[in-house]
């Protein structure tokens, strides 16, 4: 038994994440004139920062590892 | 001592006994559904393959798997069920209520994962030669509609177990279930259920189900991280308003002409503190810093009224949440830090805009929420002309504080649309006449 996915099935998970969470922090942003939605802006802006830092730790694991151990 | 147990309480046990009756019947005539197709429908032309059979494999596991997860967290809901009967600690109904509702999805799981194993059945095997007949057709959907049958009546009784659970939460002794949020109810069941996938993921080697689960559990527990603390409908601004009506009251008792002062920092002995000062007479000079005085509210040189500004509340969460002082900083940080404040921070307008042209400052403010707080204050003749709505005063707080100088509400307009405020300021050099 052991967990199905690997590092990359999770970096390619986290890069949808990512996109789908920035793309909604934008459309959401006060900025446009949403100011009425009952969502805290500012947490669903740092969980898509969030998830697109650990994406791109994940991007960069892979480019060293293509530079070093090709 | 004999513990009585409550009509409802006891509806619930025998519901959730029958449930898990029905499940092991279940269980039963998938095991007699199994045998059909692994022993009889070799005699129909069936031929084995590990290609259908490894697929119909999974799907067999993960029912039975699935199945018995029901049982498991049924008995589980009964055991607080009990322990609510003798303890009668409320966490045990919540619990409960909680193990039921997963056991409601695990059997809606099973119907699906059936329904799967059932299209194997009866459109993949005839590629590995079956032959039709009803002599093993009617068998196969006798068990079919036996098991299903009893799940679908398991799944009521869980559903009235959990209406039944509500309804005693419902009771003056309220329980944890009611004092939590519903929407905290949602992101447990997306967490819950993305748990389990992820179990079944390791279990059954199913990368599907993997992201499924990582899915599930992820925005669960972003829902939960999102959900905003406290939100208020904006109506309940314009009932704050009575603090403003007896400034307005004071103001006309005491027949007082000029324009509410906004005095600077170097005024007041505590900096962080504002003071707006209602001088008698339109043309009154300002008071010197050495004559102002906080613990006041009349003035006798020159005569007027020392007030609290209805907007310090509002000008000190301001600096609360810039993380400074307006008195450390100047108009230039105004200007540039207001806009982001008021649109992102708090979400007060969908725009502002600053312009300074001499000694007056226009502040803009595009679709605010305290609109028909203006609006209302608007109609107390002495807070339009002399102090402002709590909004633009707390602006002239923070004008007074970042200039270092005292600042006047000159004039404040709303477009016919209600859509936007124009506050202008004045700027008041020490020898000016209000």
């Amino acid at each position: 038994m052991q967990f199905p996915l690997s590092f990359w099935d999770i970096s390619l998970w986290l890069a949808f994440i990512a996109i789908i969470l920035l793309v909604t922090t934008e459309l959401v942003s006060p900025y446009y004139g949403k100011t009425k939605l009952l969502i805290n802006k500012k947490k669903l802006k740092n969980a898509a920062l969030a998830s697109s830092t650990l994406f791109l730790i994940t991007a960069l694991i892979r480019i060293v590892g293509i530079i070093y151990y090709p | 001592m004999k513990t009585r147990i409550p009509l409802r309480l006891k509806i619930i046990l025998i519901l959730s006994l029958a449930g898990i009756v029905m499940n092991a019947l279940s269980i039963f005539f998938f095991i007699r559904l199994d045998s059909i197709i692994h022993g009889d429908l070799y005699s129909y032309g069936l031929q084995f393959s590990y290609e259908w059979a490894e697929q119909y494999w999974s799907y067999s596991r993960l029912i039975l798997g699935s199945l018995a997860i029901t049982m498991l967290v049924t008995g589980i809901s009964i055991a607080f069920i009990l322990i609510r009967t003798r303890t009668r600690k409320t966490y045990s109904e919540f619990l409960s209520f909680l193990f039921l509702v997963a056991a409601t999805v695990m059997t809606g799981l099973s119907i699906f994962l059936f329904s799967r194993l059932d299209y194997i059945v009866h459109f993949d095997l005839y590629s590995y030669g079956l032959q039709f007949s009803y002599e093993w057709a009617v068998q196969y959907w006798t068990y079919a509609r036996l098991m299903l049958g009893l799940l679908g009546f398991s799944s009521a009784t869980t559903v009235i177990s959990i209406v039944l659970i509500i309804s005693i939460a419902g009771t003056p002794a309220r329980s944890a279930l009611l004092r939590i949020d519903p929407k905290k109810y949602v992101c447990f069941i997306l967490i819950s259920g993305g748990l389990i996938a992820l179990a079944f993921s390791i279990n059954y080697a199913s990368s599907i189900l993997a992201f499924i689960g990582l899915s599930l559990v992820f925005w669960g527990g972003l829902l939960l991280y999102i959900s905003p603390s406290n939100y208020v409908k904006s109506e309940l601004l314009t009932s704050i308003l009575s603090s403003v009506m007896n400034i307005d009251k004071v103001i006309k008792e005491k027949k007082l002409e000029g324009k509410g002062i906004y005095l600077p920092p170097k005024y007041l002995k505590a900096p962080e503190s504002s003071i707006v000062f209602v001088p008698s007479k339109r043309d009154a000079p300002l008071p010197r810093p050495e004559e102002v005085s906080e613990e006041d509210l009349f003035s006798k040189n020159p005569k007027g009224l020392y007030l609290i500004p209805p907007g310090l509340s509002l000008s000190q969460l301001f600096e609360k949440t810039l993380g400074t002082t307006f008195t450390r900083t100047d108009l230039k940080f105004l200007q540039k830090n207001l806009p982001k404040l008021f649109i992102e921070d708090l979400e007060i307008t969908e725009d502002l805009n600053i312009q300074t042209e001499d000694d007056i400052i226009t502040v803009e403010l595009i679709r605010n929420i305290f609109i028909d707080v203006c609006r209302e204050s608007a109609k107390l003749e002495k807070i339009h002309e002399s102090i402002g709505c709590p909004l633009c005063s707390a602006i002239a707080c923070a004008l007074a504080k970042a200039t270092g100088k005292p600042i006047t509400i000159e004039k404040e307009e709303q477009t016919k649309d209600g859509r936007t405020n124009k506050i202008q300021y004045r700027i008041m050099q020490e020898g000016d006449k209000e």
